[in-house]
């Protein structure tokens, strides 16, 4: 069963110069116990879909619409307060994009992770005793919960930022480029953190990523993002070894890699379009070396064309 | 602005580091420890004492500070109490019935070596009579046994006690007066005759500032004389000196060392919760306006400027003279004249960019709603900065006390330093030469006034990191 069913949902920013369409009619799925990654280049809009799942929205909002089920339910129509109330944490949580200043620094690490808890009506000893349980849970010491967070590493950091998006034990996690300003060292020991807490307690997570073979590691599948506009889901081994999509090609080429010495790093040239006045038809056409007749008229048809394998593409 | 990660504990212990910071800290602990001896010099309740003028009667009027005798190397006169058990008394008897005159007879002598004047001579006569008068005379014997009638008067029934007085009596005055004529034979220039009793017999007797003390023995003798057999008399006698307590005292012969010590916890409480208040109600209403933005930042930004643009001073002298208010309700006035001003406008900047930081999003997002946000997200992050402006606001509210204090519109009651100086301000002290009465609460008040500007340097040194010294 889908836990999180995302349809056509669009979040446009108001700008000056008008809407930027961030999100654009996006549609996706992610099965209970799955992960999903959402990856493509900065500014595509993966940041917009997280926030718009969870409703924590920019003031300059212009739209925002479309259907987001969770268990069947559609989120979309609850009122702010019910949203608050019923799902923000206790159903989906996030891990925000820069986790390392996502703690308040002048509160300590117990004080912090507990703000969820005691808006919850929970006990403050109480919650003070899950705290240390959610921080031996992410692997760090209990004392952790009397320091400051300046007084931790870019990795305890985010570990203390993971345990607090557990601690209401919600079944749907985002991760917003949860490694991304780590060393590697550090970011595979969160990697194995993700992958262990998963196992543990039955987690799904929609893992936001601008790093494929990172996302590799852990989705079961993997939707490509560009210009606002979801291009290929699938199985990531399809993704990965079958991409269909000429900017998944294009994106997995540009991966360097030790094994094969390469002259020179294949990249793909031009820049991620502006959103304010995307490219006609396909959003990808001025960019792809596959262009043809079609391309910049008509938009693509997301069609499946593989077991669960979408692409928007003409060529298919 | 570089937000340094810091609490309250920790801005304290960087503060402690400073020399300004340890420098001021001190000082106001110092201020705090002298104020609590307060139930100790004066175990009754000081408002009350403070204000009933019969109660400090036996004290000189406006003596210097004792410390002033260490200080010029003379010995300054005490003040000399001769209670009625230190005086001898005889009785005797004269005619025959029914004109059977009783004679009382009081007798006393003290030591006077000191090297200046004293200030004021005063006997309290206690007759105890029923139906007849009582006739009495008061003789001072000196060392070079020359003797003065100082003073003699019939007192009848019901009159209570008399008090001869040295400042008010004419008789003694003119005792005085003809004492130097009949052995100068000159009318003295000046008479003040607690100079010229106690004065050695020669030319300078005719002016005080020429007069030497005659030291040795004096004798009191009070002679009193009555028909009836049951009549008696008691006296006390005071020779006041020109020295008193570590503060000296004031025109109606108040300690000046309790009014200061009094002061101390009213003024540092009056100026801290002032500061206090004043400055969090504005950081509120500052990162409110932040946080909210777009109209509600519009209409607090307009009233703080309305509010900005009030003249404090003039608004308080008004309703000060209008409603005699006390220092706490002053205290209220001010809080309520300046719940928005320039800390509204320091937090309002300061917001939109705490605002923006990540874990404000994430508070958001975990289920914080606004107001919980401002209070436990933002305002613990401006607090920091606001602690240099509430250290070094606290003096410009302990001055605007003594301001209105000053202009007679102080607390009716309390003895504030405010108080103390304008007291000495309409008894022209400065024009007397009483400048204990002036200089000392002027000294607590710049005293206090600097403690806190140098704590606030130390605030300010911790959180601006640009002033810190290398």
């Amino acid at each position: 069963m889908k836990i999180l069913d995302v349809r056509s949902l669009h979040l446009y920013y108001r700008t000056r110069k008008g809407p930027v369409k961030a999100v654009d009619n996006v549609n996706f799925g992610i099965e209970t116990g799955e992960t999903l990654a959402l990856v493509g280049e900065s500014g595509c809009g993966k940041t917009s879909i997280g926030i718009s799942i969870l409703r924590v929205l920019p003031r300059n909002v212009d739209t925002y619409k479309g259907e987001v089920y969770f268990n069947g339910k559609n989120i979309m129509e609850l009122s702010d307060e019910e949203f608050r109330r019923e799902i923000r944490w206790k159903k989906i949580s996030m891990v925000f994009q820069g986790a390392l200043n996502s703690l308040n620094p002048v509160i300590t690490v117990g004080e912090q992770i507990i703000e969820p808890l005691v808006l919850n009506g929970e006990d403050k000893s109480e919650a003070l005793e899950l705290a240390k349980e959610a921080l031996k849970d992410v692997g760090l010491h209990e004392d952790v919960i009397k320091r400051y967070p300046h007084e931790l590493s870019g990795g305890m950091k985010q570990r203390v930022v993971i345990a607090m998006a557990l601690i209401l034990k919600p079944p749907l996690v985002i991760l917003d480029e949860p490694t991304s300003s780590l060393d590697l060292i550090t970011q595979a020991n969160i990697m194995n953190l993700l992958k262990k807490l998963k196992k543990e307690h039955k987690l799904t997570y929609l893992f936001i990523t601008h790093d494929l073979p990172l996302a590799s590691e852990l989705a079961d599948h993997i939707a490509v993002m560009y210009a606002g506009k979801i291009v290929e889901l699938g199985p990531s081994e399809e993704i990965l070894l079958n991409p269909k999509h000429p900017y998944t090609m294009l994106l997995i080429g540009s991966v360097p890699t030790l094994r094969v010495d390469k002259e020179e790093l294949k990249y793909i040239p031009g820049t991620v379009p502006s959103l304010i006045d995307p490219p006609t038809g396909c959003r990808f056409h001025p960019r792809c070396p596959y262009k043809f007749d079609p391309c910049d008229k008509k938009e693509p048809e997301f069609k499946e064309i593989g077991r669960n394998h979408y692409v928007a593409c003409f060529q298919y | 602005m570089s937000a340094p990660p810091l609490g309250l504990k920790a801005t304290l212990k960087e503060v402690l580091r400073t020399k300004s910071g340890i420098i001021g800290i001190i000082i106001i602990i110092a201020l705090l420890l002298i104020s609590a001896t307060i139930p100790i010099y004066a175990p009754y309740n000081v408002i009350k004492k403070w204000n009933n003028p019969a109660g400090w009667l036996n004290n000189p009027k406006t003596a210097a500070p004792v410390w002033v005798g260490y200080l010029t190397g003379r010995n300054l006169p005490q003040t000399i109490f001769i209670g009625k058990d230190q005086i001898y008394k005889s009785f005797s008897y004269s005619g025959y019935a029914p004109y059977l005159m009783k004679n009382i007879t009081l007798r006393t002598s003290f030591t006077y070596d000191y090297d200046d004047f004293p200030s004021e001579i005063r006997v309290d006569l206690a007759p105890i009579i029923k139906n007849t008068s009582i006739s009495i005379s008061i003789y001072l014997i000196r060392p070079d046994k020359r003797v003065i009638k100082l003073y003699s008067k019939d007192i009848t029934p019901g009159s209570g006690v008399v008090n001869v007085d040295s400042l008010y009596s004419d008789q003694i005055k003119t005792a005085a007066q003809n004492f130097v004529i009949k052995n100068i034979g000159e009318k003295p220039i000046v008479t003040a005759p607690e100079v010229i009793l106690f004065a050695k017999v020669d030319k300078g007797i005719i002016e005080p500032s020429t007069s030497h003390v005659l030291k040795g023995r004096y004798i009191f003798v009070i002679n009193a004389i009555s028909f009836s057999s049951t009549a008696d008399l008691n006296a006390n006698i005071t020779v006041f000196g020109k020295i008193y307590g570590l503060a000296g005292t004031d025109g109606t012969r108040r300690d000046l060392f309790i009014g200061l010590l009094y002061g101390t916890p009213i003024a540092l409480a009056f100026g801290t919760v002032a500061a206090l208040v004043v400055t969090f109600l504005q950081a509120v209403f500052g990162v409110i306006s932040g946080y909210f933005a777009g109209i509600v930042d519009e209409i607090i930004q307009r009233i703080t400027e309305i509010f900005m643009i009030i003249p404090i001073l003039p608004i308080l002298i008004l309703i000060s003279f209008i409603y005699r208010i006390d220092i706490w309700t002053l205290l209220l006035v001010i809080v309520v004249l300046s719940p928005l001003g320039y800390t509204t406008k320091v937090t309002r900047s300061m917001t939109p960019q705490i605002k923006e930081e990540q874990y404000i999003l994430a508070a958001f997002s975990y289920g914080s709603g606004s107001w919980r946000i401002i209070f436990r997200h933002i305002l613990p992050r401006v607090i920091p900065y606001m602690f240099s402006l509430i250290a070094m606001s606290v003096p410009s509210y302990i001055f605007l006390e003594a301001a209105l204090a000053i202009l007679g519109l102080g607390d009716p009651i309390r003895p504030t330093w405010g108080k103390i100086l304008s007291s000495a301000w309409s008894s022209g002290a400065a024009y007397h030469g009483y400048w204990w009465w002036i200089l000392l609460p002027a000294g607590a008040i710049a005293i206090t006034a600097i403690a806190f500007a140098l704590l606030g340097y130390a605030f300010d040194k911790v959180i601006n990191p640009r002033l810190r010294e290398i």
